[in-house]
């Protein structure tokens, strides 16, 4: 079907009375790895439901290529997408579970069983065809499910949390796989999920949410390093906020930065974020030392690349460039 | 405490169920098995003692015909349950119109309530030559006077017994299908089937169990009913209830209709064996 843009314009829907999603643009380019980021019951799911079809808007239009999809039910969309619980068919075969999508378009027998096998293999499955979906571990299923979605050549595909079910491990290593599937199908992709990390490490694009809203759209570095307002900053790790001195470096109301970019000195450097305080706890967390300052009223966390006795006065800064200055509105203020 | 303890005995160990599962085995014996062996021992029983085939032999000579229409009729009764049960429940599962499901939801269960003696009744007048259906049909002009035919013989039982039981079956299979996953579903119409096939390849094929009991119940009810049969259809052939009922009351022949009855259970019989085998491949899977 070759691959689409896709479009949403003004998109706001309701269930069951309430408004989940309000006003929602956003331009998915043409084979594009987008994630959806935002904390639990923001409406992320519902946004991919409304592309898929399942949730009608209100208002607004969803556009693939083209065309408006907004009115057509699910099955004429065309959309791929895989379910956060995988959805397979319990009573079909593996094999039968990636050839099903294909029987509904016609497709012949030979090559609809042509097709499962080289899926099959594509997926690192060669030889599972013949097994009940019952019987498949959890990476197994996702695997089939994600073959189930890339078998009909969508224009679009849409992942529901797709690695969440998963072993820390497995989830690396299949984040890998699925980046590199998705660039070499080169397919547009909406991927939604609640881990930053996980959006950092395989999106081109991200779409922050919050309360059924977009909050900002950028690409990794970009948000990673200048989230919009205070509260997307601290969704993504900026834990500590102090306010601002006049003699800091950059001027701002609040100043925002990661704990793992404050750093103990003895010396005060220069071009720097500078706090004292006393340690109230010192704790090991594998790469270093992870530390609790009192600084006045304001606690402040930091890392040490050696113990420091709870107690003992310390000096902390934070180089300008790890810094985020937010203005009295709590928004990102322009460098 | 010179004693030795001897090791408790298997049947001592066993004493608690055993003496939890007596009145239900006791239960079974007297009002179950002892009724059947009686029924199953007499047909081949004759005036003497002796042993013989002859009751068996007279059922099959007098009631032959009966019997295969009784055949007849109930698989034509399941196959139409089937249809509509599967129909409903599915609407009910995937309907897209929310007030129409919930109309149906509320009508679908009357007739669950209506005892069958008063389904046979109203069947008869509704299903007569002059009875209430024919006459809304001509009355509306989409039928002929000439045409008029009475509905009263196998087709009556057919839609009585359907009638009947569909509510009970759709009960079931709805309750079945409203546990199905509903991501299996999306999931079905995201990769490009319609409602039907949805219903057809998705949701049937994952509730087959629970529409097979439907269907050995309602079996097992169809031929036990005698007065559907006494009222929709006068005459030959009719079903074996009737004809049991009729050799009992009319001639005292309890040898005959036992024989009769011999055969209701075999083809109950073939019911319970293709729903123990399937219940017991699903349990196997299961456990696997
Ligand atoms: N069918 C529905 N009727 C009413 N409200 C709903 C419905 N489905 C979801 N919601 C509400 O919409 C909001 C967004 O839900 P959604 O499932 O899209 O969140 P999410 O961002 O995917 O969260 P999570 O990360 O936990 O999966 C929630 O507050 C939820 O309670
Ligand atoms: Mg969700």
């Amino acid at each position: 079907m070759g691959v689409e843009a896709l479009e949403l314009q003004g998109l706001s829907i309701r269930l069951g009375g309430t408004q989940i999603l309000h006003d929602v643009t956003l331009n998915v380019p043409a084979g594009s790895f987008t994630c959806l980021l935002g904390p639990s019951g923001c409406g992320k799911t519902t946004l991919l439901r409304s592309i898929a079809g399942f949730a009608p808007p209100a208002s607004g239009d969803i556009r693939l290529g083209a065309r408006s999809i907004a009115a057509l039910p699910p099955e004429k969309r065309g959309t791929a997408m895989v379910f956060q619980s995988y959805a397979l068919w319990p009573h079909m075969t593996v094999a039968g579970n990636l050839t099903y999508p294909l029987k509904l378009r016609g497709v012949p027998r030979a090559e609809r069983e042509a097709r499962a096998e080289a899926m099959l293999e594509m997926l690192g499955l060669s030889g599972y065809g013949a097994r009940k979906v019952a019987n498949l571990s959890g990476g197994q299923r996702q695997r089939v499910a994600l073959g189930r979605a890339l078998i009909i050549d969508p224009p679009i595909l849409l992942l529901d949390e797709p690695l969440s079910n998963l072993d820390a491990a497995i989830r690396r290593n299949l984040r890998g796989e699925l980046r590199r599937l998705q660039q070499r199908l080169g397919i547009t992709t909406i991927m939604v999920t609640h881990d930053q990390e996980e959006a950092l490490a395989m999106a081109d694009t991200i779409v922050l949410m919050r309360a059924g809203e977009v909050v900002q759209v950028a690409a990794p570095q970009d948000l990673y390093t200048r989230p919009a307002d205070l509260d997307a900053g601290r969704f993504l790790g900026v834990d500590n906020v102090v306010v601002a001195r006049p003699d800091d470096p950059v001027a701002g109301e609040t100043l925002g930065f990661r704990s793992s970019d404050a750093r103990i000195h003895a010396q005060p450097p220069q071009n720097s974020l500078i706090r004292h305080g006393t340690v109230q706890d010192c704790a090991y967390t594998g790469g270093g030392y992870h530390l609790q300052l009192a600084s006045g009223a304001e606690v402040i966390s930091a890392m040490s690349d050696v113990p420091v006795t709870p107690g003992s006065q310390v000096c902390v800064a934070v180089p300008t460039a790890s810094l985020m200055a937010f203005g009295a509105d709590q928004k990102l203020l322009p460098n | 405490m010179s004693t030795v303890h001897a090791p408790p005995s298997p049947l001592r160990g066993m004493l608690p169920g055993l003496l939890l599962i007596a009145p239900a085995l006791l239960a079974i014996a007297l009002l179950y098995v002892v009724p059947l062996a009686r029924s199953v021992i007499f047909a081949f029983v004759d005036a003497e003692g002796g042993l013989t085939t002859a009751h068996l032999r007279t059922a099959i000579e007098l009631y032959g015909r009966d019997l295969i229409f009784t055949v007849l009729v109930t698989l034509g009764s399941l196959a139409l349950i089937s249809v509509i049960s599967i129909a409903i429940a599915g609407y009910l599962t995937l309907g897209a119109t929310p007030w129409a499901v919930t109309a149906l939801r509320w009508l679908y269960r009357w007739p669950l309530f209506i005892p069958f003696i008063v389904a046979g009744q109203t069947a008869r007048s509704f299903l007569a030559r002059n009875g209430l259906m024919n006459g809304l049909l001509i009355d509306s002009g989409l039928m002929d006077p000439a045409l008029a035919q009475s509905l009263l013989d196998w087709r009556g039982l057919v839609l009585t017994f359907a009638w009947k039981q569909v509510p009970f079956v759709t009960l079931l299979l709805a309750g079945a299908m409203a546990s199905v996953d509903r991501s299996t579903i999306e999931a079905a119409r995201n990769m490009g089937a319609g409602r039907l096939r949805c219903l057809l390849q998705i949701v049937l094929p994952q509730v087959r169990g629970t529409l097979l009991v439907g269907l050995i119940l309602s079996l097992v009810t169809i031929l036990s009913v005698l007065s559907v049969p006494l009222m929709v259809i006068a005459g030959n052939p009719t079903m074996m209830t009737a004809m049991m009922a009729h050799r009992v009351t009319y001639y005292g022949d309890y040898a005959v209709a036992n024989a009769l009855g011999l055969f209701s259970y075999l083809i109950t019989a073939v019911a319970a064996y293709v729903y123990l085998r399937m219940t017991l491949s699903q349990h196997k899977e299961g456990v696997r």
